[in-house]
């Protein structure tokens, strides 16, 4: 094939890719005339270089196509359906076309007549007479005028992917072998003339190096171009509505990288509108736009790259996925029941499974989120699946940005120096700034940067090293994960920036989750660049729990992110025992004062509320004493602790502890035995004292001549224990009472809904097989009313 | 190039490694550690532009991890287009060994049975043949 036709075809083959979306585009809004130009500008382009290679057909069709797009140019006719459809076809068949050309290398002989009339007929009106040679004239004028604001977007020149990607390799390793020399300089030669001359050399590199990665980015846009077309064809095709937003179109990613995600993601956009998005009536049914939605949104977050695609249809199935894994054999149905929900849902990605009842020409034929899995995977990505049964599903693609050459800052932590992408920091303070304030709450450590507040994490932490003394203050590093998303990475110190060459690193390395590759930075020490979109999430930190009010940050007892996290700490006792960290709403420093023994227990004044303290005894100090408060979402419990020591990971095996109490077991910490303290029997001791929300309590009535008495002297005894009192026999419109009190000799009516309870005021009972309950019999009369409780229940 | 092996002590045994693999052997200069890396992952180390990942066989074979210092000796293999390192306790040779493989008899132990299937005889002695890939993906596997 000669170089103008190879030239030609893939000139071709990019425009076309471009005009795919700018179609659909035009068709939803007719009157967008920047679109109808560039597909206007696409098919005379298309025409001219044709006619100069003698590819006849595909100039006839060019023809065509230009012709029918002229005359909505002109205003003689507006762009309906049927001429979308029209044009559609005539670039099929280029595109159809192209590629025979591309492989046989000559124009193949046929008739594209079917098309072309029925273009031709889509725009038979009568002031769009094809023949109108002035019309025609004015046609090619005004296309060259179109023409010459094009070509600036697209003078470029083509280069063989091969080529550009040894230009890569050559690059890096002079930069490599510059860092080397620049090593070998600094050691041994003394002479400003060769240092400076090494410097323009090295300043040289750096460019080059710049340019050179620049060349292999390329905006995800050319990945979303075609996808408006797809979406259009697959919608008409199945009778369904459909209609495709993107955003973050913007977002660089390496070229190499949107190959491989080309195909994952025109699959899963497939699976929405076929087995996602409902038919138009069913959808009218349950109350959703007859229009499905496919949202497809590109982010950066660190050195990584999401692309989530989302619709509004019927989510999956789970239950349906789970019973077609079983009926294809892939598990056996008591397996299946073990799964958790999670695993269910990740059924999808075994090979083989479909849940298509019927193939179609689309979906439904077993090549299926497997493939899409594995390539994703390939490139160092994953797949992530939010399910919304009945409302919708969230597919995210997250895979690395660029794996050549980065912008990174060169950080310490540990003695050992890491790598962070230049590209996730967002801003570097000292620790001693006065914008920065550090608390230790509720068991986490926050920072707070000019009224932000964010998750601080400590990277000798986060990778487990040991920190050593500090001379110098600490450096925070504000780390972007894309959109508003930012968490506090606190490092011994920054050290310089520098262009990176990023290696991949081992699989062994990788492991970890910490990291994101290896390189080689001028002091010619291997360095790990950190995976900063990961670190919170190896940590179990969910950053975005972090409020930004400036109270104190509330952590519900039920937050996963923190589950296997435990809060080490000595307790008054000297003791060293753990608490998970996800049930302690937060950490008090109060004055010891505040303690007040009575009601049979240990309080304490906090914030206008009386809460109740795990102690035997109040505190023999007067100063200032540390409390976790513990939560279980209703209520709080205080345990007062000596010193916080530490957060670590839950280890994985405990020791039972042999009876139940406040010690649920014993882990190793380290070499430490720890004593993790039993939450469920801690709450279980709390139930004294704790007044709970009004409407949980059960309502005591009391009924009868001693309405006095109980106001003031029973009253406040079943409050204390536990119940709501009214007094009084119930008026239309009040709550009957969960259980009935009544006094002396009153006689309970037969007919009472709730059980009832008989007092009387002496101590002995008046007669034999008296059930009544001596007033001031205090265990007796609880225990009747927590019995009456029971019944009822 | 089949019957073509490398003599080599690594983690405290005598053994003879397949050459297919083996690019060199070289010095360790400084090694560079990785937190939270698998056990047997002894650290990086920079090979003129490479950087090579160091591998501990003490700890694949179920031993106490080496204690590693500049000068030591290491044996560069590439798998998967990954540059890896073995520590290696002694290098001896590379030679051509005419004697075919036997299977292994009996049980080997120290996690060695993962590593080696067949032995050779050289020069009087019994050497278990070692495929230096399987020093790399074993502990991997284990953890899946």
């Amino acid at each position: 094939m000669d170089e103008l036709l190879g030239d030609f075809l893939s000139e071709t083959g990019e425009m076309l890719a471009e005009i795919a979306g700018a179609i659909v585009a035009w068709e939803a809004n007719p009157a967008d005339h920047d679109r109808l130009d560039a597909i206007f500008r696409f098919v005379h382009t298309v025409k001219g270089s044709s006619s100069f290679l003698t590819l006849p057909r595909v100039t006839a069709l060019a023809h065509a196509a230009e012709d029918a797009l002229d005359t909505v140019r002109r205003g003689h006719r507006p762009a309906d359906r049927a001429l979308v459809s029209g044009v559609l076809a005539i670039i099929d068949r280029l595109t159809d076309l192209s590629e025979t050309i591309g492989t046989q290398g000559i124009e193949p002989v046929g008739d594209d007549g079917d098309v072309i009339f029925a273009l031709r007929a889509a725009t038979s009106t009568p002031a769009a007479s094809m023949g109108n040679a002035a019309s025609g004239a004015l046609a090619t004028a005004g296309g060259e005028a179109v023409l010459s604001t094009a070509s600036a977007s697209w003078r470029s020149i083509r280069v063989p992917l091969p080529l550009l990607d040894s230009v890569m390799t050559g690059v890096t390793d002079m930069v490599l072998a510059r860092n080397e020399f620049s090593r070998m300089l600094r050691d041994k030669v003394r002479d400003p003339q060769v240092a400076a001359a090494f410097d323009r050399l090295s300043e040289s590199v750096a460019t080059m190096r710049q340019s050179v990665s620049q060349m292999r980015m390329q905006r995800v846009e050319r990945l979303f171009a075609p996808l408006p077309r797809i979406v259009r064809d697959i919608a008409g095709e199945l009778g369904k509505q459909a209609q495709l937003v993107t955003a973050g179109g913007e977002v660089e990613l390496d070229r190499e990288m949107i190959e491989n995600i080309r195909d994952p993601l025109t699959h899963i956009i497939r699976n929405a509108i076929d087995h996602g998005l409902e038919n138009p009536d069913v959808r009218a049914a349950t109350g959703k736009p007859a229009s499905g939605t496919i949202h497809i949104t590109a982010r950066q977050s660190g050195n990584r790259i999401d692309i989530m695609i989302s619709d509004d249809g019927r989510g999956i199935d789970v239950v349906r996925v789970v019973a077609k894994a079983v009926s294809s054999g892939l598990l056996s149905a008591a397996d299946a029941g073990r799964l958790s929900d999670k695993e269910q849902l990740a059924l999808i990605f075994a090979p083989g499974l479909s849940t298509a009842d019927s193939i179609s020409s689309l979906s439904g034929r077993g090549v299926g989120m497997d493939v899409v899995k594995a390539n994703v995977e390939r490139i160092g990505g994953l797949v992530e699946i939010d399910n919304r049964p009945g409302s919708g599903l969230t597919i995210t693609l997250r895979v690395p940005m660029t794996l050549t050459i980065i912008s990174g800052l060169l950080v310490s932590a540990g003695g050992q120096q890491f790598a962070v992408p230049r590209s996730a920091v967002r801003e570097i303070l000292l620790e001693d700034s006065d914008a920065v304030r550090i608390e230790h709450v509720g068991g986490g450590d926050y920072v707070t940067v000019r009224g932000e507040r964010l998750a601080l994490i400590r990277l000798e932490t986060a990778l487990g090293l040991a920190t050593p003394e500090q001379t110098g203050d600490r450096a925070l590093i504000l780390v972007r994960l894309g959109q508003d998303r930012c968490y506090a990475l606190s490092v011994a110190a920054v050290h310089d920036h520098e262009e990176l060459v990023i290696k991949p690193a081992a699989p062994a390395v990788l492991a970890s989750g910490l990291y994101a590759g290896t390189t080689l930075p001028d002091s010619g020490r291997p360095v790990l660049l950190l995976d900063t979109a990961s670190v919170p999430q190896v940590l179990g930190i969910d950053i975005d729990a972090v409020g930004n009010n400036d109270a104190m940050v509330r952590v519900d007892g039920t937050n996963a992110g923190q589950g296997d996290q435990l809060l080490l700490f000595r307790d008054a006792s000297g003791s060293t025992r753990a608490i998970p960290l996800a049930v302690i709403d937060r950490l008090d420093d109060i004055d010891a004062s505040w303690l007040f023994a009575s009601a049979g227990g240990i309080h304490v004044r906090i914030d206008g509320a009386i809460l109740p303290v795990f102690a035997a005894e109040l505190p023999q100090t007067t100063g200032r004493i540390k409390m976790l408060r513990i939560a279980d979402g209703d209520t709080l419990l205080c345990y007062p602790v000596d010193t916080v020591l530490d957060i670590v990971r839950r280890p994985a095996s405990m020791r039972p502890a042999a009876e139940p109490g406040l010690i649920l077991g014993i882990v190793l910490i380290g070499d430490l035995p720890v004593e993790i303290v039993d939450c469920f029997w801690l709450m279980s001791q709390a139930g004294y004292g704790q007044i709970s929300e009004a409407l949980t309590r059960p309502l005591c009535r009391v009924v009868g001549e001693g309405e006095g008495w109980a106001r003031s002297f029973l009253g406040p005894m079943l409050e204390l224990a536990g119940y709501r009192v009214a007094i009084g026999v119930a008026n239309a419109g009040e709550e009957a009472g969960d259980v009935l009190l009544y006094c002396d000799d009153t006689a309970p009516p037969a007919d009472a809904l709730s059980p009832v309870l008989r007092l009387r005021s002496t101590i002995a009972a008046p007669r034999a097989n008296d059930n009544s309950i001596y007033r001031y019999d205090r265990s007796g009369l609880l225990a009747a009313l927590a019995a009456s409780k029971q019944v009822k229940v | 190039m089949d019957n073509l092996y490398l003599i080599a002590r690594i983690a405290g045994t005598r053994v003879a490694l397949r050459c297919a693999v083996i690019e060199s052997v070289v010095l360790i200069e400084e090694t560079v550690d990785v937190p939270g890396a698998p056990p047997h992952v002894a650290g990086l180390f920079a090979l003129r532009s490479r950087v090579l990942t160091l591998i501990d066989p003490h700890v694949v074979v179920g031993l106490c991890p080496a204690t590693i210092a500049a000068g030591q000796r290491a044996i560069v293999i590439e798998i998967g287009g990954h540059g890896y390192a073995l520590l290696a306790d002694q290098i001896e040779d590379v030679c051509f060994i005419e004697a075919a493989e036997t299977a292994v008899k009996g049980r080997l132990g120290d996690g060695w049975g993962r590593l080696a299937d067949t032995v050779v005889e050289h020069q009087g002695a019994t050497l278990l043949v070692v495929d230096p890939e399987r020093l790399i993906s074993t502990p991997m596997q284990r953890a899946a």
